[in-house]
């Protein structure tokens, strides 16, 4: 455990090309126990600054301290749907690190996955086929596959993406309880709206535009320089609309 | 009922029996993967890759199973190489391995058999004539196909499920990829002799394909398809025998026949359209 | 010198397997060039392979090989776009078993005891054993693909350069798609003659893929693609004749050589 905020990022760079930075000007500190919007337009580099604190991105340069496990919870059309895997063998796939090859899984690592279902409230569907789940069932599912490795530190690509409403509320009531128990999670997402209601909002298009509270950081400025475009307040001023401007 | 048996009562028939033994058990284990994982392809063609080195074997007197390791080695080496070091596409890469394999193969052939039976039994297989060094070579690569699949069968499941997440998993995916490929280039040779160079899926693929319709674990997968390749193996060996053809072609259509009989049987039990069931 | 070049070609046969040779190259080339564009190698492979029952039994019955391949080609192109619609499998998987099926099928009816069908021949190929009607009947299909060349190019371009910008104009992706397939039989229909099924591919993909990587505009790859094609397939004669090889196979080997080639020559113009 090292001493101060769990994730210290200072001056972070990095991409995937030598030469070519796709995200620089990272810089930011988490204490615990909060819930991070990583708030920007689609190529806009948040996938890259999740690969950059895992470690997995070909080329970076910066400081990165994390002083907790890490895990990654992408986006679930990625994961296969027709794979023959049931809940509970997508939870248990979070504590095959380190798992001595020559033996079955022990009971530690079952129960770890057990628990990490019960904390996303899966248990009763351990047994269904990941493809037969909803989609909101799959994204809590994939979140108890970070779960059982014992992560503290979540980062979540758009977990909310095709979710229908009810779905959308108790994937946000699970983070938000998670984040009550003192994990980090750092939710990549587009939209401005739900951002508002996270702890903190870090706005990236390729530089890091902002970084603070939502409601200080969140202004026109700062939202036309993250999205590249103009914003156009619509109705009460509550909503905006973002006016892209296509480049040839 | 002792029409059935009666052919398993030559010592060739025995030895054969012994060999598809030997290779189910490779067929349901690497053969869940390949379906899983999309491998088709490249098995089909490291199957034929290795056909120039066992046409090579004869003539050079090295053993016929080295050779055509070392021939798939070649393979799969220059498809890696060809895929990290340009930009030529995966599929162009291996279809272009495999009928360079095969043209190569042919040239060398000319040289070497004048009749076409000798080719014949290089891309149809031999299991009738299957010898102890054969089943040798078998048996070593079951060994190590099964260690490889102890090893990495984990990682070889969470890559499959979902690529983007393996190494924040903390699993080695990239050696456990390798580990896959050069397991699936040992059964394919070891199937070699029985098959032949351009029948190995029907060992490979084919029982995993049919299993695949109703498994729903990872090891039902597994067991099942072992099951299959087995079945299939040994009613093929006797059509063969019976009928005088070629046993390798023999399990080939047995094999369809029953993936197309588990097709129907699936849609009559589960219904032939389910929207709810996305692929991938 | 000049007899050295001329001697192959002395004879009938020997002339009838160039003609045919340089037919093939010029559909085999830009059509190659669309299956690598449009990432249907496995699918070509795949058509190729399992036709090998029809050709087999046309043999068998003393048909023209040409009908049996039709046939061949049809059938294999229905069973395998029918088995890329089996769920839960993954069509690469499906499609190996149809094609390994009707490949063990044709086997099996090739290697009965009693049946004297030229396997060596159907699988591999026999430019040597070319008469006139066989090349009357590649000419006509060879202009018929290059009909559906002209026809189709500019089709082809747009969806595979900008698929969106296609669909907004009215080209539908699936059915260009479906029409190289078509296109792709018919070729495979001539060259199975001179290649047999197996090593079909070979001319059919390598010059395309070679021309892709040595030039940058399609009009300057599209022609590289056939000067490349009927290039290897006059190589692989000469090969064949002086080196007594098998001709089909040579000239397949001849076509991945010039791939090989374009290799080390792509990736020097690239950084250049």
């Amino acid at each position: 455990m090292s001493a101060g905020n769990p994730i210290r990022v200072r001056n972070l760079r990095g991409g995937y090309v030598p030469g070519r930075f796709a995200i620089e000007g990272i810089e930011f500190e988490v204490g615990a126990g909060r819930l991070v919007a990583v708030l920007g337009p689609n190529g806009g580099g948040k996938t890259t600054l999740f690969r950059a604190l895992l470690g997995e991105l070909p080329h970076q340069k910066g400081d990165i301290s994390l002083g907790e496990r890490i895990a990654y919870v992408p986006q679930t059309e990625r994961a296969r749907l027709d794979f023959p895997v049931s809940t509970m063998d997508v939870a248990l796939m979070g504590t095959y690190a380190g798992a001595p090859w020559y033996r079955r899984l022990g009971s530690e690592r079952r129960g770890r996955a057990a628990s990490a279902l019960e904390r996303v409230g899966l248990t009763q569907h351990a047994d269904t086929q990941f493809g037969e789940l909803s989609g909101g069932q799959r994204q809590r599912a994939l979140i108890a596959r970070a779960l059982a490795q014992d992560a503290r530190i979540l980062l979540l690509d758009e977990p909310l993406s095709g979710l229908d409403l009810p779905s959308s509320e108790r994937v946000l009531a699970l983070l938000r309880d998670l984040r009550d128990s003192g994990a980090i999670l750092l939710v990549a997402t587009h939209d401005i709206q739900q951002s508002r209601d996270f702890d903190l909002v870090l706005c990236l298009h390729g530089v890091q535009v902002a970084w603070g509270v939502p409601n200080e950081v969140l202004s026109a400025d700062v939202l036309a320089r993250t999205y590249g475009g103009e914003l156009i307040p619509v109705g009460d001023g509550a909503h905006a609309v973002v006016i892209q401007h296509h480049s040839h | 009922m002792s029409g059935l048996v009666e052919p398993f009562e030559f010592e060739f028939m025995q030895r054969a029996l012994l060999e598809i033994t030997l290779l189910a058990p490779m067929a349901g284990v690497l053969g869940a993967q390949i379906v899983l994982r999309r491998l088709a392809f490249f098995t089909h063609s490291i199957g034929t890759a290795a056909f120039p080195g066992l046409v090579m074997a004869g003539p050079t007197g090295v053993p016929a199973g080295l050779m055509a390791l070392g021939a798939g080695g070649l393979f799969a080496a220059g498809l890696e190489g060809l895929g990290r070091v340009t930009r030529v596409s995966r599929d162009v890469a291996t279809g272009l391995l495999l009928v360079g394999g095969l043209a190569l193969g042919i040239v060398l052939a000319s040289d070497v058999f004048e009749s076409g039976s000798g080719v014949d039994r290089l891309l149809f297989g031999s299991l009738l004539a299957i010898g102890p060094a054969e089943l040798g070579g078998s048996a070593i690569a079951l060994a190590v196909v099964a260690i490889a699949t102890l090893a990495c069968r984990r990682t070889w499941v969470a890559a499959g499920f979902d690529p983007a997440v393996t190494s924040a998993l903390g699993l080695q995916a990239r050696g456990a990829d390798l580990m896959l490929m050069g397991a699936i280039a040992v059964a394919a040779v070891a199937a070699l002799d029985a098959v032949g160079a351009l029948l190995v899926s029907a060992i490979l693929v084919i029982p995993a394909a049919t299993a695949r319709l109703f498994a729903r674990s990872v090891s039902s997968l597994e067991a099942m398809g072992a099951a299959i390749a087995l079945t299939e193996g040994v009613a093929g060996l006797w059509i063969s025998y019976r009928l005088d053809v070629p046993p390798g072609a023999a399990i080939a259509v047995l094999g369809g026949a029953a993936f197309g009989a588990c097709l129907l049987a699936r849609g009559f039990t589960h219904g032939f359209r389910n929207p709810n069931l996305e692929t991938a | 010198m000049i007899d050295a070049l001329t001697d192959p070609f002395a004879g009938g046969i020997a002339q009838r397997a160039l003609l045919e040779v340089i037919l093939l190259g010029a559909v085999c080339g830009p059509l190659g060039t669309w299956i690598v564009l449009y990432r249907q190698s496995y699918a070509a492979e795949s058509i190729a392979h399992a036709a090998l029952p029809a050709l087999v039994l046309a043999s068998l019955a003393g048909l023209p090989l040409i009908l049996g391949a039709a046939g061949g080609l049809a059938t294999a192109g229905v069973a395998i776009a029918m088995a890329g619609r089996v769920r839960g499998i993954g069509s690469d998987s499906a499609t190996a078993v149809v094609v390994t099926t009707m490949f063990g099928a044709g086997v099996l009816l090739a290697l009965r005891p009693d049946a004297p069908a030229r396997l060596g021949e159907i699988l591999f190929g026999d430019p040597l054993g070319i008469s006139a009607g066989d090349l009357t009947a590649s000419a006509g299909l060879a202009l018929a693909v290059a009909l559906g060349l002209a026809v189709l190019g500019r089709r082809f371009r747009l969806v595979a350069f900008d698929p969106q910008a296609a669909t907004a104009l009215g080209a539908s992706p699936r059915r260009t798609e479906l029409a190289l397939l078509a296109l792709l039989a018919l070729t495979t229909l001539v060259a199975v003659q001179a290649l047999g099924n197996l090593l079909v591919v070979a001319l059919l993909i390598a010059p395309g893929a070679a021309a892709l990587r040595l030039a940058s505009r399609l009009p300057g790859v599209l022609a590289l693609s056939v000067f490349l094609a009927i290039g290897a397939g006059i190589a692989g004669l000469y090969a064949s004749h002086y080196l007594e090889t098998a001709a089909g196979a040579s000239i397949a080997l001849a076509a991945v050589g010039v791939f090989v080639v374009s290799l080390p020559l792509g990736a020097m113009r690239r950084a250049s």
